[in-house]
């Protein structure tokens, strides 16, 4: 990897991932320094999106393993297609010829974790929302990323010819262990500033004019900053918002227009509750 | 140590550890090495490099801000840091001279001298009174300096008590004196806004909704850990012969996906018991607020609240201040009276998986009765926890809590931080 901070932000602008030093500097740590970078923030911030605008960036294969609860080794690593060799066996009987070894690449399950180390190119292995995994899964993993080798009992020791760009991402929900985030590049991204989600807004919803943008972002602080809310808007949410008022050819902010899209921006019940009991779309325009 | 970058970085990682954050040589490694990737006349990516290798956990992000901020001084306010730096060199060493002892300096702790420095004028000048008469009394000896150190200990320790010291951030000083100038510069600052690792009672009432906020985030963090510790695993070794016969069907009976029974796990019940005396009520409340975040994943949860007599309260719908205002209730606190009638009035609280947690600063009327009360309580259930907001180096100072550390696991409970931390390493 061959360019400054300041390239690297030109890159993400072209993709249209606007951010400043506080995102790019530990993107680009993690590498220069060839360490996971770890990313935590609230759902909607565009953690995500880093990854897959670095694949873009690099050139490169975006590999994802999706973690859930219960997720353990053998939906990361491989898995043997127990299915596969079964028939194989019950048709060598049949045929009564040799049977041929039911344990070698062709019956491997590679999964996402295996893939990336098999590649022969660098690729992005992202590994998301890792807070929703057990101490566990997160143990093994931590053991993977530190060697990048797996043992294969029948196949023996594969080793990673080229070290992946890790990018593992958290929702908060739990504490991650400290051994890995001590191995990690550590990056929080909270919730911009009206400014700066404005140029967001502006790169990914072009249509939307000047004024109408900033009345857009500024609801959606008031929202942020002023209502205790269960959920606040995300980014995304800003966005589909702003997608939605384009739709519905909107030229500026009303009050019946907010109430007709606020669906768009609070998701729950409580939320919507609160919005109302603390005055709706009047308090929020005024005040905006 | 020489002015180079790498130095001063390795100092500031020791403010950052005085400061309570736990920073390994490995994360200070990443950080020297990432400032050689980045372009050092640029402020921002210096910031920038420095909290992602420092910091790995956004909660942190104001102090170190705020640390950052106090020691990587820009050359415009570096004259006056310099010249604070050097008043209060300067403070440390009249201190030091004023507190003598028949012409021989106290041998006190760094701490000592620094809070004397901060003392109001009247107060020092009571002290050096003390000192003075003290030197020149009739046969005093220089036997007698250890006592008088512990005096002066003593009389330091009353003012810190009694708000004549006021602290915003607990911290540890490390006897070197420019690194102790940044420290105190920080301790000291009300605006810092790092609710997380500010004591408790110096919380303003106008940042009660920030706190609150905050409560609910790490209350929310730590309840789906204590869930996911209760959850059967699927990792126990025991196999489930007949799920196992049933999974295997659609491999032609053959055993391939092996099933484990799964071992059934008790959540605690939890027995909360906070101190509403004095200065203990700010202390109680945030930690009410924090345990009623956990009530979801721990149900079967009992709050009481206690000064010298004893109350239940709903965790859902509590109000201390009128609580305590109501007739009945003292400023003092006694434990024994409080215990004696919850072993009295609620004796079905008291179960083999009951967990009971104390908040409290141990100074109580009737300590060893109320040690007594504990040690019966302590027969009957799983185990005590002690939250105790008092600073954890002056424990030793004082007998009560040496009493009711032998039936309890006692935590220093005076920040959020501490708070999270103690609970966490308890419950999840």
């Amino acid at each position: 990897m061959d360019f400054s901070v300041t390239e690297l932000e030109e890159k993400f602008r072209q993709e249209n991932y606007i951010c400043d030093e506080g995102i790019l500097v530990p993107v680009y740590l993690a590498l220069k320094l060839k360490k996971p970078l770890l990313i935590t923030g609230a759902p909607g911030v565009g953690k995500t999106e880093i990854a897959k605008v670095l694949s873009k960036i690099l050139g490169t294969e975006l590999i994802r393993l999706q973690c859930y609860e219960g997720l353990d080794e053998n939906k990361a690593l491989y898995e043997w297609n127990y299915q596969k060799q079964l028939l194989h066996i019950q048709a060598g009987k049949n045929s009564s010829g040799e049977i041929e070894d039911i344990f070698s690449r062709e019956y491997l399950l590679e999964r996402p974790l295996l893939k990336a180390i098999l590649k022969p190119y660098q690729v992005v292995l992202l590994i998301d929302e890792i807070d929703k995994t057990d101490a566990e899964f997160e143990a093994f993993l931590f053991e993977v990323l530190s060697d990048f080798q797996v043992s294969v009992p029948e196949l023996g020791t594969v080793k990673a010819r080229e070290i992946p760009v890790v990018i593992l991402t958290s929702n908060g929900e739990r504490d991650l262990s400290d051994g890995l985030k001590r191995r990690c590049i550590f990056l929080h991204i909270d919730f911009p500033s009206p400014e700066k989600e404005a140029e967001i807004v502006k790169a990914k919803v072009p249509g939307l004019g000047t004024e109408l943008t900033w009345q857009l972002v500024r609801c959606v602080a008031y929202l942020r900053t002023e209502l205790a809310l269960k959920k606040k808007p995300s980014i995304s949410e800003t966005l589909d918002w702003a997608e939605a008022l384009l739709i519905l050819n909107a030229e500026r902010m009303t009050e019946h227009l907010v109430e007709q899209t606020i669906n768009l921006l609070l998701k729950d019940k409580e939320d919507l509750d609160l919005f109302r009991d603390k005055g709706g779309a009047r308090e929020m325009l005024r005040k905006v | 140590m020489e002015n180079y970058l790498e130095n001063n970085i390795v100092r500031f990682v020791q403010v950052l550890r005085s400061l309570g954050l736990k920073i390994g040589t490995s994360e200070t490694m990443d950080a020297l090495n990432a400032i050689k990737s980045i372009d050092l006349t640029e402020k921002k990516q210096f910031h920038s490099a420095l909290k992602a290798t420092l910091i790995k956990d956004a909660v942190h992000y104001p102090l170190f801000d705020h640390a950052f901020r106090e020691f990587f001084v820009e050359a415009p306010r570096r004259e006056s840091q310099v010249a604070e730096e050097g008043a209060y060199a300067q403070g440390m060493a009249e201190a030091k001279k004023e507190l003598e002892f028949q012409e021989n300096n106290l041998d006190l702790d760094q701490e000592y001298f620094d809070m004397y420095g901060r003392l109001p004028q009247e107060s020092r000048e009571r002290i050096k009174e003390f000192l003075r008469k003290t030197s020149e009394g009739k046969n005093v000896t220089p036997k007698f300096k250890p006592v008088v150190e512990n005096v002066i200990k003593g009389a330091l320790e009353y003012h810190r008590s009694h708000a004549d010291l006021p602290q915003v951030l607990p911290v540890e000083l490390t006897g070197i004196e420019e690194i102790d100038a940044v420290l105190h510069r920080i301790a000291h600052n009300q605006d810092l806004g790092d609710l997380f690792f500010q004591n408790m009672a110096s919380i303003e009432e106008k940042d009660y909704q920030e706190a609150a906020v905050l409560i609910r985030k790490l209350a929310r963090r730590l309840a789906t850990r204590i869930s996911r510790r209760y959850q059967k695993s699927a990792k126990i070794k025991r196999i489930d012969v007949r799920r196992s016969l049933r999974a295997g069907i659609k491999y032609g009976g053959t055993l391939l996906d092996l099933k484990y029974r799964q071992k059934k796990v008790q959540k605690p019940e939890i027995l909360l018991l906070c101190d509403v005396s004095g200065s203990m009520i700010k202390y109680s409340r945030f930690t009410l607020q924090f345990m009623s975040g956990l009530s979801e994943v721990l149900p079967r949860m009992h709050a009481f609240v206690f000064a010298d007599t004893l109350e239940k309260i709903d965790l859902r719908d509590f109000s201390l201040t009128t609580l305590t205002e109501s007739d009945g209730w003292g400023e003092g606190t006694n434990l024994n009276v409080a215990l004696r009638r919850l072993r009295n009035e609620y004796p079905g609280i008291l179960k083999p998986l009951t967990v009971l947690i104390i908040l409290s600063d141990t100074k109580s009327l009737e300590p060893h009765l109320a040690a007594e009360q504990l040690k019966k309580i302590r027969q009957k259930i799983k185990e005590i926890i002690w939250l105790n907001p008092l600073p954890g180096d002056q424990w030793s100072k004082y007998q009560t809590v040496g009493l009711f550390r032998r039936y309890s696991t006692m935590w220093e409970c005076s920040s959020l931080a501490h708070l999270a931390g103690a609970l966490r390493k308890q419950l999840g």
